[in-house]
């Protein structure tokens, strides 16, 4: 219900007011967003939402990809650069759906798209664990 | 469904399930052998049954296979084919922790391989039951029964043999005919139903159309009872149906067998339904973020009424509606968070297995006593408790506890007593293992501590410390390289100590000292490079101010990697800047020539951390960080904090070796 | 849309049933944890077909194929048993009391979607 408005804009308007998960029907689709002058994508359906970046604390001993913690609707997400600049701020999180409370900081949201081609697709698993 | 989702749902249900197959197990411990309960044994069944089902559907083949043989032997031993002997049930109980720890392994990501070895040794422990028991033969009976081929049809086999099991026994067999409102049926049905089962024993219900009336429902049971029909006339009577007696038996009985007794728990009408524990955390993240707004709403108010010149009286009634309502949410919060505790009695059954198994094992006498059953802890709690206690118990059993030729040459009685008892403690719990064997060596320990390159003067604590051992040999039970030091660690990493009482040739006692939940926690704030951090004041032992210059020489004066050596009260103390403990390079603040340090308690000594500044104690909810959190190090949760910032609670053991592991790694590279 | 009523006691189990049915166009499942549940559910909708577990406590699935096909509003109503190949007599009296398929668990979520299709004629 809180979603319309912490949605990022740009999103909103590319999706018609359709939020990824919505989307989440059948054919592969992939989020793909910009960070550190990069593309990634990841697999829109373990999407949850985007927001803006709240003020990120950082963390103990992080590993080289966690810029550290952030409060985002009441949960705790670790932040994760995909581009391995933790330490630059972000505009955006990428919400990841499931227990493991993870957010991938994007400069730009690009789009859905079929085909991550020209972008580095992301396992988001192995950006914590490797 | 996600793969994951279905994991832990299939995890969730099985370990529901492995749950009520133990507690069903040992109610059916209290019923002689030749006359288990048929319901409770059927429940059995189905617990098998389910777990067989549930891991097919989520493709958890191993535990799906352990699950069938198990699921079939308890099948032929409830229609009847086998009989089950003095040893089944304890056998049965054998099994059911071995599905516990496959399922255990499966939520864990254990290697399939291991797994499926597991379930070998449940096929085999079930084919050693099998052959363990005898196979019954088929009574014949001479009774007549007047039964609509209609409902006999749609009997299971099991209900089938139920209906025979109950004419062999020469008991009186009922059909009762009762309708009920269709909107609202199932409550009567239901109480009819747990009625009828404490009375005797249901067999099979057929429910049917309610003849002219459609708003109605109509049920036909048949039932087995010893009751007179008189108080079975009048209990269906009361529900405007009717009884008639349609077992015939060819001369009067002689002999009733034993009537079942009603099941307690399950003639109960407890209605309970399963949370997911994250959806109450959440409420009570949920809560909480609410009375932080009202506290926020009310400064304004009252900041605003001030300003109007609002009447001191509604003033002051502005104020007790604010606080009432914060009242409010702290009493929803305790509420939800006890949704999270569980009775410690549930690891007692697994713990009273392991210990009967292991003294027959290693030939020792052991009266096992619990006691403390009720107390209630966060389930994250106990479920990660429950193998540091067994471990102790097995170190009592195999350590502790002398053979009985040994106990009697020392004119100790030759059954040995082990302890487990739990008992609240303030905001705490305490969990005590207790033996009265052959005690721990002392000598032994200092000098295995010696050996490891620990100080001479360390104390009988310096058996927690990773490879110290005074098992003189390592034997087939304990010397799995999994030590005290393990323990300790589970311990402390929930925020938990442990402490050790001995004496040679008296026995052992181990106090684990535990907080109730991990949500709901008194910590200290302090500040350092920076950042908010907050500390669990369970673990700190006192405040201090130390002289800037002092400090700054020690600091220069000893390496950082084991703390910097500080003298404190007359002790030596270590002491590390917390700063540097949280990865930061930044420089310690000091304008006013005095250093703020805590002394924070770990396992056996004190040592004290310097920071910028110290900010206060408070109630605080501790948020987890998902999944990812042991990646962390250091980090045990999140706090919230006015304007959306958030403090780590710190996990100080885990920091300190994180850091001496870096220290150490970097000292090794040559820089 | 089709109506679909799933009676099964394992929680897990009826999440996938439910989750593979429904990804049949136009299908939306009610679920029952028991007989007893699958009778309250009857009265509230129109079910277009009836997945049913047999080993259920309570009422078992035999009963409620036994009630369903002794009802005049539901007796029309396609019920597939879903059950383990363990129970081969309960399999047959199940089809002797009128149940309409029968599909093993575990089963692949194809072979459960081309039965439930064939029955809702979809």
């Amino acid at each position: 219900m809180d979603r319309d408005h912490t949605r990022a804009p740009d999103l909103a308007d590319m999706l018609g007011g359709e939020t990824p998960d919505a989307t989440a029907e059948d054919a592969p689709s992939f989020l793909s967003f910009e960070r550190c002058g990069r593309s990634f994508a990841v697999d829109a359906h373990v999407v949850e939402a985007i927001v803006k970046t709240p003020p990120v604390t950082s963390i103990p001993y992080p590993p080289p990809s966690v810029a550290g913690v952030a409060p985002v609707r009441g949960r705790v997400r670790i932040v994760i650069c995909p581009a391995n600049e933790p330490d630059t701020p972000s505009a955006r999180l990428v919400l990841l759906s499931g227990d493991g409370q993870l957010a991938l900081a994007a400069d730009r949201v690009a789009g859905i798209v079929a085909d991550p081609a020209n972008a580095d697709t992301l396992n988001p698993e192995d950006l914590i664990a490797g | 469904m996600d793969e994951r989702d279905l994991l832990r749902q299939f995890v969730d249900e099985a370990e529901d399930l492995v749950e009520s197959l133990h507690s069903d197990l040992l109610i059916l411990s209290r019923d002689p052998v030749g006359g288990l309960r048929p319901d409770v044994l059927n429940r059995v069944f189905r617990s098998a049954h389910s777990l067989k089902g549930v891991a097919g559907m989520a493709g958890v083949p191993s535990v799906q296979r352990a699950a069938h043989k198990f699921e079939d032997l308890l099948d032929d031993v409830r229609m009847g084919r086998v009989r089950p002997g003095p040893t089944t049930l304890d056998g049965c109980g054998r099994v059911a922790d071995e599905l516990g720890r496959m399922i255990a392994a499966v939520a864990d990501g254990a290697d399939a391989a291991a797994i499926e070895r597991d379930a070998d040794a449940v096929e085999s422990l079930v084919a050693e039951l099998r052959s363990g028991a005898a196979g019954a033969p088929e009574a014949a009976t001479e009774a007549v029964i007047d039964l609509d081929e209609k409902i006999r049809r749609t009997f299971t086999e099991y209900e089938e043999h139920r209906l025979q099991e109950n004419l062999n026994a020469r008991r009186p067999v009922y059909e009762l005919r009762v309708a009920f409102d269709l909107m609202s049926f199932d409550v009567g049905f239901r109480g009819l139903l747990e009625r009828l089962g404490a009375a005797g024993e249901v067999i099979g219900t057929l429910p049917a159309a309610g003849g002219d009336d459609p708003s109605r429902i109509g049920f036909r049971i048949i039932a087995a009872t010893n009751e007179p029909q008189e108080s079975i006339d009048s209990l269906i009577g009361t529900l405007g149906g009717t009884a008639s007696l349609i077992s015939h038996y060819p001369e009067p009985i002689v002999e009733p067998p034993p009537e079942f007794p009603a099941d307690g728990a399950g003639a109960s009408t407890a209605v309970s339904v399963r949370v997911d524990m994250g959806a109450v955390d959440d409420l009570v993240y949920l809560s909480r973020g609410l009375a932080l707004d009202v506290a926020g709403l009310a400064a304004s108010a009252e900041e605003l009424a001030v300003q109007v010149g609002m009447p001191s009286r509604e003033l002051f009634d502005l104020k007790q509606r604010a606080r009432s309502i914060e009242r409010g949410f702290s009493d929803l919060e305790e509420r939800l968070v006890e949704m999270r505790l569980v009775p410690i009695g549930q690891v007692y059954g697994r713990a009273r297995r392991l210990v009967g198994r292991l003294a027959a094992e290693l030939g020792r006498e052991v009266d096992f006593v619990t006691s403390g059953e009720d107390v209630r802890l966060d389930k994250a709690i106990v479920d990660r408790i429950s193998e540091p206690i067994a471990h102790l118990l097995r170190n009592a059993v195999d350590h502790g506890i002398e053979s009985p030729d040994v106990r009697r040459a020392a004119e100790k009685s030759a059954t040995g007593r082990i302890e487990l008892i739990a008992e609240p403690r303030g905001n705490r719990v305490a969990l005590i293992v207790r033996d009265d064997g052959a005690g721990i060596d002392v000598g032994a320990v200092r000098r295995a501590a010696n050996a490891q390159g620990l100080a001479a003067d360390e104390s009988i604590e310096a058996i927690f410390a990773p490879g110290v051992s005074t098992a003189g040999a390592v034997t087939e039970v304990s010397g799995r390289g999994v030590g005290l030091d393990a323990v300790a660690a589970v311990v402390a990493a929930l925020g938990g100590t442990i402490a050790v009482e001995t004496e040679r040739g008296k026995g052992t006692t181990f106090v684990i000292l535990l907080p109730t939940t991990l949500v709901m926690l008194s910590v200290f704030l302090v500040e350092a490079a920076g950042g908010l951090y907050a500390i669990d004041v369970n673990q700190i032992g006192e405040l201090a101010s130390l002289d800037a210059t002092y400090v700054e020489r020690a600091v220069q004066a000893t390496p950082a990697d084991c703390g910097h050596v500080v003298e404190w009260r007359g002790e030596s103390v270590r002491l590390y800047r917390l700063a540097e403990l949280v990865g930061s390079d930044a420089p310690s603040k000091s304008s006013s020539g005095v250093v703020q340090c805590v002394t924070v308690r770990i396992w056996d000594r004190d040592v004290a951390l310097s920071v910028d500044r110290l900010v206060g104690e408070r109630e605080a909810i501790v948020k987890t960080v998902g999944r990812y959190m042991p990646v962390l190090k250091g980090v045990n949760g999140a706090i919230d904090i006015e304007g959306g910032r958030i403090a780590l609670l710190l996990d100080i053991p885990g920091l300190i070796a994180e850091h001496r592991r870096l220290w150490t790694a970097a000292g090794a590279g040559g820089s | 849309m089709k109506k679909v009523l799933v009676v099964e006691d394992s929680a897990t189990t009826r999440a996938m049933i439910i989750s593979i049915v429904e990804t049949l166009p136009a299908v939306e499942c009610t679920d029952a944890e028991d007989g007893l549940a699958a009778l309250k559910a009857l009265p509230n909708d129109r079910f277009d077909a009836i997945l049913t577990d047999i080993n259920m406590p309570g009422l078992t699935g035999l009963e409620l194929i036994s009630f369903v096909r002794s009802h005049p509003s539901y007796r029309e109503i396609p019920i597939i048993v879903i059950s383990t190949e363990k129970a081969q007599t309960d399999k047959d009296r199940g089809f002797a009391l009128g149940a309409s398929d029968y599909v093993t668990k575990p089963f692949a979520p194809m072979d459960l979607q081309r039965v439930v299709r064939q029955h809702l004629g979809i």
